[in-house]
Order: C-alpha cells, then structure tokens, then sequence
C-alpha cells in the first residue's frame, strides 16, 4: 500500500476547515482507510501527540489503485498555532492511515495553524 | 496551584509532560533514607549484641559508627530533597503581576515590595521570564559497558527580562512586554513553554533566594 496526501498548502485559521484528497498509488490489503488531524510536539530526541481529531472513514477493506478520497477536517476553534524555537516545536499534521495487518500505512502533511485573531 | 505545578497559574491544568515529570519518583533521597535505615539495623544489632561479641568495646563504637553514618544519611537525605522539590522561596518578596492572563504583545505589570529589606544580602532583580520544559533522552553506561536511556525534562530560559531595584525604595511597580513573537504558554508533551513574574535575590556562588508568580501568555 501507499498513500500519498494532498493539501492546500497555505496557513489556516482556528476554525477553517482543511481540504485535501488521499491518493492510492498502490492498491493492497486493508482494513480501513481515515484520516486524521493531529495536534503534535517535538523536541529533538522525541515526538509526541496531544490531540486526536478523528476525520471521516474514507474507506472500509481492500483498497486498489488508482484511487482517490476527498476528505475535509475542522481546525479547532481553540488549536494553538504552529510555533518552533531552538528547543522544541508545536505543529499540526494531517495523517491518512490505512489500518493493516502488521504495521499500518500513513502518509502525512504538516499544516501551519496561525494564532487566532484578536 | 498545586506545589507540584507551581508553574502554572489557577485555572490551567498540567499538560502530559508536566504529569509525567511530576510521577517521577525522587530515587537519590529514596536510596540514600534506605541506605540510612541498614547503618541503623546496623547499629541496633551491634549495640543488642554488644554483650556476646568477642569485643564489647568494638560493638559499641561500631554501633556509634553506624549510628552516625545513618543520621549523615537522613540528613543528606533531607538536603537532597529540599533541594529538589523545595527551591528556595524568598518569602520577603511579595510580588504581584496584573494580568496574569494576557496575549503576546501585552504588557503585564509586575509590583515588588520588600517586607525585610534586612534579607536582601545580593543583587534585588525583578523579572519576566519564560522557561522551556523541553524533553532530552540522556545515555549512561554502567561499569561494564551496557548503555541505559531515559527521558529527562530538562528546563531552559528562552526569554528573560531581569531588572535591577533599589531594596530601600519601598514597593515599586515595573512593566514588562511580552515579545510578540515569542513562545506562548503551551503544556504539550515533549515540550511546554511556561511564564512567571519573579522577583530573585541573585548572589554570587550561592543560590538565589525567589518568589515566582506563573502568568499565562496566549497567542
């Protein structure tokens, strides 16, 4: 299986809603394809999650290529923006997964959220 | 505010990180109070053997020994926990911030007012500081080689705005800004970013007496 991400790439807002599409380049065994929105941090020795926003199941079981899934994920109102110093970073991410047997498939794209209006 | 939190102001919950690092157990005072417990066993047994040992004399100066060594013990102990969990807080200091919620770019007003001028034995600063709690993987290698990783959350100033006053010049009011293009307050769970009013007495080779209050810095 692999996947590949497309996403407009321009800053968004709290609130704005994140357009894309998952693309099957090849097709194989799965059991569902989702896609999710990901608030995450990182420091130089790790990398973690501290927010979930489950996007809609784009598909369930086998998937073959060529393929495409439209998918749309709201920003939430109260998303931090994406910031990074020298010691650690704050970042979004879209992640698509297909859940397998074994180790999963992801294709992932970083977003940038910018700092709510005052 | 919990003391186990004392960087974050009323109403923020700890983030991942901060619960994590807060779980730590405190293994150093741990080690050594046990350590203080088996010279004390020690000791007893010494002293309530003292009568059949081969000699009586050596029983009780043994004990005494080991008596010693778990009262140095206990009271490394002690040290080595104050150190760690009790930073030394000047309680003459009485400092206040307004706002303690504000937005990058905002100025916070920061009062200072010395209730024991007596006290102040160094330099009397007042600032605005911003701390990075950023996790780090530390490597260490026991004597036969055998590499060991753990997660340590090690803390950083990234911003800090340190200014001199006058300790006899009764409460005094300073303003301070927020860059706004600086880390905002964040509890995530490799990094956070905290900000806190202080007000330190910075001395040489020694440290700095303070009193804190955690400010939160929106984006």
């Amino acid at each position: 299986m692999k996947l590949e991400l497309v996403v407009d790439d321009r800053p968004y807002a709290p609130g704005d809603w994140v357009r894309g599409r998952v693309e099957v380049r090849e097709g194989g065994h799965s059991r569902r394809l989702s896609v999710s929105l990901l608030q995450r941090d990182r420091t130089a020795d790790y990398t973690g999650v501290v927010r979930t926003i489950e996007g809609p199941e784009l598909a369930r079981g086998d998937v073959a290529a060529p393929a495409s899934f439209e998918f749309s994920l709201q920003v939430p109102a109260d998303a931090p923006p994406s910031y990074a110093d020298s010691l650690g970073a704050l970042y979004w991410e879209i992640d698509a997964k297909s859940d397998e047997r074994g180790l999963d498939t992801h294709a992932r794209h970083a977003i940038v959220v910018l700092p709510a209006s005052r | 505010m919990s003391a186990r939190f004392d960087h974050l102001p009323p109403g923020h919950p700890p983030g991942r990180q901060s619960r994590r690092a807060a779980r730590t157990r405190p293994w150093g005072p741990i080690l050594l109070f046990l350590f203080a417990l088996g010279a004390l066993g020690g000791s007893i047994a010494l002293w309530v053997g003292r009568n059949t040992a081969k000699s009586k004399s050596g029983s009780e100066v043994g004990a005494a020994v080991f008596l010693g060594v778990a009262i140095l013990l206990v009271l490394v102990a002690i040290w080595l926990w104050r150190r760690l969990f009790h930073a030394r807080v000047a309680r003459y200091l009485d400092v206040t911030a307004d706002p303690i919620e504000l937005r990058r770019g905002d100025a916070v007003h920061a009062t200072l007012r010395v209730t024991d001028p007596s006290r102040i034995d160094g330099k009397l600063q007042i600032g605005l500081i911003c701390t990075a709690l950023h996790d780090v993987k530390v490597e260490s290698y026991d004597a036969q080689g055998h590499r060991s990783e753990r997660r340590s959350t090690e803390r950083t100033e990234v911003v800090t705005d340190w200014r001199d006053v006058d300790p006899s010049a009764g409460e005094q009011r300073l303003d301070f800004a927020v860059p706004p293009d600086s880390a905002f307050s964040y509890e995530g769970d490799t990094v956070s970013w905290a900000w806190r009013v202080s007000a330190r007495v910075a001395r040489e080779h020694r440290s700095d007496p303070h009193r804190d209050v955690p400010i939160w810095v929106s984006p």
